[in-house]
């Protein structure tokens, strides 16, 4: 792996950059030099990732009291666990004693967690319970002090588990903003909702994770030539021209989403993403809007992304032509592992009133096309794996090179602004428009340039809706 | 979640299959089998490979591992994959690799199937089991970095007709989380 070169810096070379994307990314010029950039990386990680809302699982991984399961938190392990009383906790997995790992394992079930240095022990709700000959090392020194580090905030939406180490984000509902309403369209189809098939599958691959979460904003113009493979061998029912149909939406700031979609009632389906009848049969208004269920059935695909690194993504597909498509469920965690890699969290959601044979088929579906040895995704981090070679380079700094996020501007391409959409958020159609990805730089330098007590605006202006 | 943790690789299996030896002939067309499979592989034959030594019920899987307490298991977990594969899936794979847009094979990779520790057995009903330990090295365009994937493999063959072909591929790799660039090429 091409380690990014090291350049000496000013203290205000970051800062510098992130005016510059600033100030370009309206008019859809984004700076190279913003991937593979270890000093740029470095700032992420504490103005981003310890900053932000970033999801941690699903409430279903954890299901029963003393449950728990390590997650990732920007680089930095996490375990989440549900205590006694059935409360959630995400904790960092460092012993208050000497920052020993409490927590060796990926999953399980504990009442305590015992840090094997020296004995210190914590219960599942990060209590410090005491440790070895407690008085004669101790006395009565505070435990109460001297627990498990909690995050600052953490919540839930739709059974979706999210956290923040800052304790003055806004509220997961104010930083979520319009993407709540497509969330909810997804995950809150039926009263039943959603379980998972297994922990994640975890892959570490080459590549800046912004070029992960850029793609997930809704990058559809990539399809007919990098996923050419896929329609020659009819793994994908719909054309790729069909495909541009639908729309482009800035949920809220650094929240875009996509959504391949019919467009009138005589346009070609699958609805409902392709899932299957009886599936369909049991989606109601019971969670949901009738504009949202409506939405949801005009749609084949749908994908976006919860800034920063958190994607959902829905498509139709087939791992066997002799087998008919159906919709393929996947979120993904592009976890920061250094300006070169990132490590892929994949995830299957399936509908907990689906048949055991469907879900399987469903999950068979989802991870023969979206994983790493996927038919579409095996493909997708080729590029991603040059991208941050190019940014780190010190052509892209001595050239200026500034990558192009034209498409669909006002003098740039077909893609017109749409205001009678019944979902919040700036909305565009046909999806020849890279807004989407705009909305994700827009956002991403407004974070790599607050003061960090201080929030950037986290919902649009009113004038610009 | 279905998912629980249960004992795979490397552990005791209760089966009534017989040892092979490895100074038996037999297990010497296993060996020879596997071998001819790895230079198919690695030549990038794949559609020889498809066509000529997998069955057509072949069920091919990558489990997904975890880190788990000593003594619980090796952390492998029923029914959650990296890869789960029919002769349909992998034929499509294939396929896709003749299209001449499969980027992630285009160029192509390098690899290198090193196959040792080969273990045969005998099932009553005729059928093969072979474990072999696996070493793929994979390089990709210039890069000097290759990516090492150390798996153990445990393959069931049978006869039909004249040549053996694989009906059951479990491939129970050490890593927990794979450093790959994609999982295009196969094990």
């Amino acid at each position: 792996m091409n380690a990014p070169i090291q350049h000496e810096r000013s203290d205000t070379y970051v800062r510098d950059i992130m005016r510059e994307v600033d100030d370009g990314v309206g008019a859809g010029w984004v700076p190279a030099r913003i991937f593979g950039n270890e000093r740029v990386y470095k700032e992420e990680l504490r103005r981003i990732f310890a900053r932000c809302w970033l999801y941690l699982g699903h409430v279903s991984e954890i299901p029963n009291p003393g449950d728990f399961m390590l997650r990732k938190m920007g680089e930095d392990d996490y375990i989440v666990t549900r205590d006694k009383d059935g409360k959630i906790h995400a904790m960092l997995n460092a012993c208050r004693h000497r920052g020993v790992h409490v927590c060796r394992v990926d999953r399980g079930n504990a009442e305590q967690f015992r840090c094997l240095y020296h004995g210190w022990t914590f219960a599942n709700n990060g209590d410090l319970v005491g440790g070895p000959l407690w008085k004669n090392a101790y006395g009565d020194m505070s435990k109460s002090e001297n627990g498990l580090l909690h995050v600052a905030q953490l919540d839930t939406h739709q059974g979706l588990i999210f956290a923040t180490l800052d304790a003055k984000a806004p509220s997961l509902k104010e930083y979520l903003g319009g993407m709540a309403w497509y969330l909810d369209l997804i995950f809150g189809l039926n009263e039943h909702g959603v379980e998972f098939m297994g922990p994640p599958q975890r892959c570490v691959i080459p590549g800046d994770w912004k070029s992960a979460a850029d793609n997930s904003c809704g990058d559809d113009y990539h399809l007919p030539t990098l996923h050419k493979s896929i329609a020659e061998v009819n793994a994908f029912p719909v054309s790729f021209v069909e495909n541009m149909k639908g729309y482009h939406i800035q949920a809220a700031p650094g929240h875009s989403l996509s959504f391949s979609s019919a467009m009138t009632e005589d346009d070609p389906g699958p609805r409902f993403f392709g899932s299957p009848q009886n599936l369909v049969d049991s989606f109601n208004t019971s969670q949901i809007s009738a504009d949202q269920l409506h939405a949801a059935r005009m749609s084949r695909v749908i994908v976006g992304n919860v800034f920063p690194n958190f994607t959902f993504i829905i498509v139709p597909t087939t791992d066997d032509p002799n087998q008919p498509p159906v919709a393929g469920i996947s979120l993904k965690v592009w976890q920061p592992k250094g300006p070169d890699r990132m490590e892929i969290w994949n995830q299957f959601p399936v509908y907990k009133n689906m048949t055991q044979e469907q879900k399987e088929r469903q999950y068979a579906v989802t991870l023969a096309s979206f994983s790493v040895g996927g038919l579409f995704e095996m493909d997708d981090s080729e590029p991603w794996s040059m991208i941050h070679q190019t940014g780190g380079s010190v052509s892209a700094e001595v050239l200026d090179l500034k990558l192009n996020y034209r498409m669909g501007l006002p003098d740039t391409g077909i893609a017109q602004r749409l205001t009678d959409f019944p979902g919040p958020g700036v909305v565009y159609a046909p999806r020849y428009e890279e807004g989407v990805q705009r909305n994700l730089y827009k956002f991403y330098a407004d974070m790599m340039s607050a003061p960090l007590d201080q929030w950037p605006e986290t919902s649009f202006p009113s004038d610009e809706l | 979640m279905q998912a629980q943790v249960r004992i795979a690789a490397g552990e005791a299996q209760q089966t009534t299959a017989r040892r092979v030896r490895s100074s038996a002939p037999l297990f010497c067309e296993v060996q020879d089998w596997l071998f001819d499979e790895a230079d198919l592989l690695d030549s990038m034959r794949d559609r020889e490979w498809c066509d000529t030594m997998l069955s057509k019920d072949i069920v091919y899987r990558m489990p997904v591992r975890e880190v788990v307490g000593r003594g619980i298991s090796a952390g492998f977990i029923e029914g959650v994959y990296h890869l789960n594969e029919t002769h349909g899936t992998i034929n499509m794979k294939v396929a896709r690799n003749e299209t001449g847009f499969a980027w992630a094979e285009d160029p192509a990779t390098r690899t290198r199937h090193f196959v040792s520790n080969l273990r045969v057995f005998e099932h009553e009903d005729g059928t093969l089991e072979a474990k072999s330990a696996l070493l793929l090295v994979q390089t990709r365009r210039s890069d000097t970095h290759a990516n090492i994937i150390a798996s153990e493999r445990h393959d069931r063959l049978r006869r039909e007709g004249e040549t053996l072909r694989l009906f059951k591929r479990d491939v129970y790799v050490d890593l927990t989380a794979l450093e790959v660039h994609n999982l295009a090429v196969f094990f």
